[in-house]
């Protein structure tokens, strides 16, 4: 049963993935990309990692990529973002991009072992969650808040910048 | 399996009442739109004209179904079912009882917001593949409202989760057993309403169906049992926020001599009457008047709001 539910929603995951690249129009790929993310949160799910899947859906599905969404058709009105999409000298580029980055993604994959932390109960999930990120992981968690509180006050400057 | 077995029951119970139940509600809406406008509502289909919806829910079925002429086919066909689907989600946690809840998950409350956040992509995609200036409007303000809606909804509900300790649905209800919540956090219930308003797209915060700009914003193009299923889900998600709101703020299944559902369900038609009050009371406001209220109003309050339940919960503990 477990292994028939993870193969379904990798397939899901994978496909969904895959579809993002190859679709022709970029509103299906952030169409796509919102089953990726659902897919995500499903395997999420079957890790025991409710909050984690809960905020994978709000945060990811929810909000950010209908933030693309907005984007993308607002472009698309002009019928602007279709030809720009695939062609240009940025494409001859994104194949040793790629393959730069996934070598690079394997070795970091390797070298790193993830421990599935057993002390903690499936119930006290967000308790626990919380208790490691406020002892353990403080700093980065700081650091964290503090690259998107940059992030915020560039965007409001950004925009702004034009009010003079 | 069992489990498994027990919930897709219970979410085939949730489809049937969900129909009944919005049916019924919009019956309750013309009568109270009818009252406020001294006018009588229906009155001659059934007992009271209870069964006007039924017949007119009948009508709809058997109207054709079109697809406009250069319309996203795929996209347009989906939409109706994705802006409502999620919603039978949030069904799975709302602790209608002591007991009665599907599946009493320990982030009950986030599930919520997560399937509802997910419900404005189908209202989305419904104003784009419609493939009409008005529909894609609507789309787009429907977005720009609900994301901007979603912020002060979970900071203002997140004053009751520092209070019960728990995103249980059912341990906050418990948390209220002798206090609701509504007394404690009067302005978190304010905002938490409003914003429940917003993300529901009720008047007055209906822009992205506002007839007087935008004919029927992002549901223009759909005809028959498309523009019923919009409809149906536009009333079930006012009653799941009702619903959140009782299981929040007004004690949700407590109270003395009755049941605890009859209680649940009598305080959710409650708020699901003052938001129809509100909406026959208010008039619409403009566009940018609601990002900024939302903005500039709502947010900022809500986090005062939050540092200053969390000043008052450290203070009592010491």
């Amino acid at each position: 049963m477990e292994s028939v539910l993870f193969y379904t929603f990798a397939t899901l995951v994978v496909t969904t993935a895959l579809l993002v690249i190859f679709s022709n129009h970029p509103a299906y790929s952030v169409l796509y990309l919102v089953l990726t993310m659902f897919g995500l949160a499903s395997l999420y799910v079957m890790l025991h990692a409710y909050f984690v899947a809960a905020i994978q859906l709000m945060v990811y599905a929810g909000a950010i990529l209908v933030l693309f969404l907005f984007v993308i058709m607002l472009l698309n009105l002009e019928r602007e973002g279709e030809e720009s999409f695939r062609s240009g000298p940025s494409r001859w580029l994104a194949l040793p991009l790629t393959l730069v980055f996934l070598v690079e993604l394997y070795t970091v994959v390797m070298q790193i072992h993830i421990k599935g932390s057993k002390g903690l109960s499936v119930e006290g999930n967000t308790e626990s969650l919380g208790h490691l990120l406020f002892t353990q992981h403080l700093l980065p968690f700081e650091i964290i808040s503090f690259v998107l509180l940059a992030a915020i006050l560039g965007t409001t400057i950004l925009s702004k910048r034009n009010w003079k | 399996m069992n489990e498994l077995f027990r919930i897709i029951l219970s979410l085939v119970i949730v489809i049937g009442f969900v129909l009944i139940n919005s049916l019924v509600l919009v019956w309750l809406e013309r009568k109270v739109s009818a009252r406020i406008q001294l006018r009588r509502g229906p009155l001659y289909v059934g007992w009271f004209g209870l069964l006007q919806t039924f017949a007119d829910a009948l009508k709809m079925l058997g109207k054709e179904l079109i697809f406009p002429k250069n319309c996203d086919k795929v996209l347009y066909f989906l939409a109706p079912i994705l802006s409502f689907a999620p919603v039978l989600g949030a069904f799975l946690v709302i602790p209608f009882g002591q007991h009665l809840v599907i599946q009493d998950l320990n982030i009950g409350l986030l599930l919520v917001f997560a399937f509802s956040g997910l419900s404005f992509i189908g209202i989305f995609m419904a104003g784009w593949a419609s493939n009409n200036k008005y529909s894609l409007l609507g789309g787009m303000r429907s977005v720009a409202q609900n994301i901007s809606y979603e912020i002060p909804l979970l900071l203002s509900s997140l004053n009751i989760v520092m209070m019960a300790k728990s995103f249980r649905l059912s341990d906050i209800v418990r948390a209220q057993a002798h206090v609701p919540f509504i007394l404690l956090q009067p302005l978190a219930f304010i905002i938490f309403i409003t914003s429940a308003l917003a993300e529901s797209n009720r008047t007055p915060f209906d822009i992205p169906e506002a007839e007087s700009e935008l004919v029927a914003g992002f549901h223009t193009e759909y005809s028959g049992l498309r523009f019923g299923i919009f409809f149906i889900s536009e009333y079930t998600y006012v009653f799941i926020s009702s619903c959140v709101a009782t299981a929040l703020f007004l004690g949700g299944s407590h109270g003395p001599f009755l049941s605890g559902w009859a209680w649940f369900l009598m305080k959710a038609y409650f708020v699901v009457f003052v938001v129809m009050w509100v909406r026959w009371t208010l008039p619409r406001l403009r566009s940018d008047q609601l990002i900024t209220f939302a903005w500039k109003v709502l947010i900022p309050l809500s986090l005062f709001n939050i540092i200053c339940t969390a000043l008052a919960l450290q203070l009592l503990k010491q």
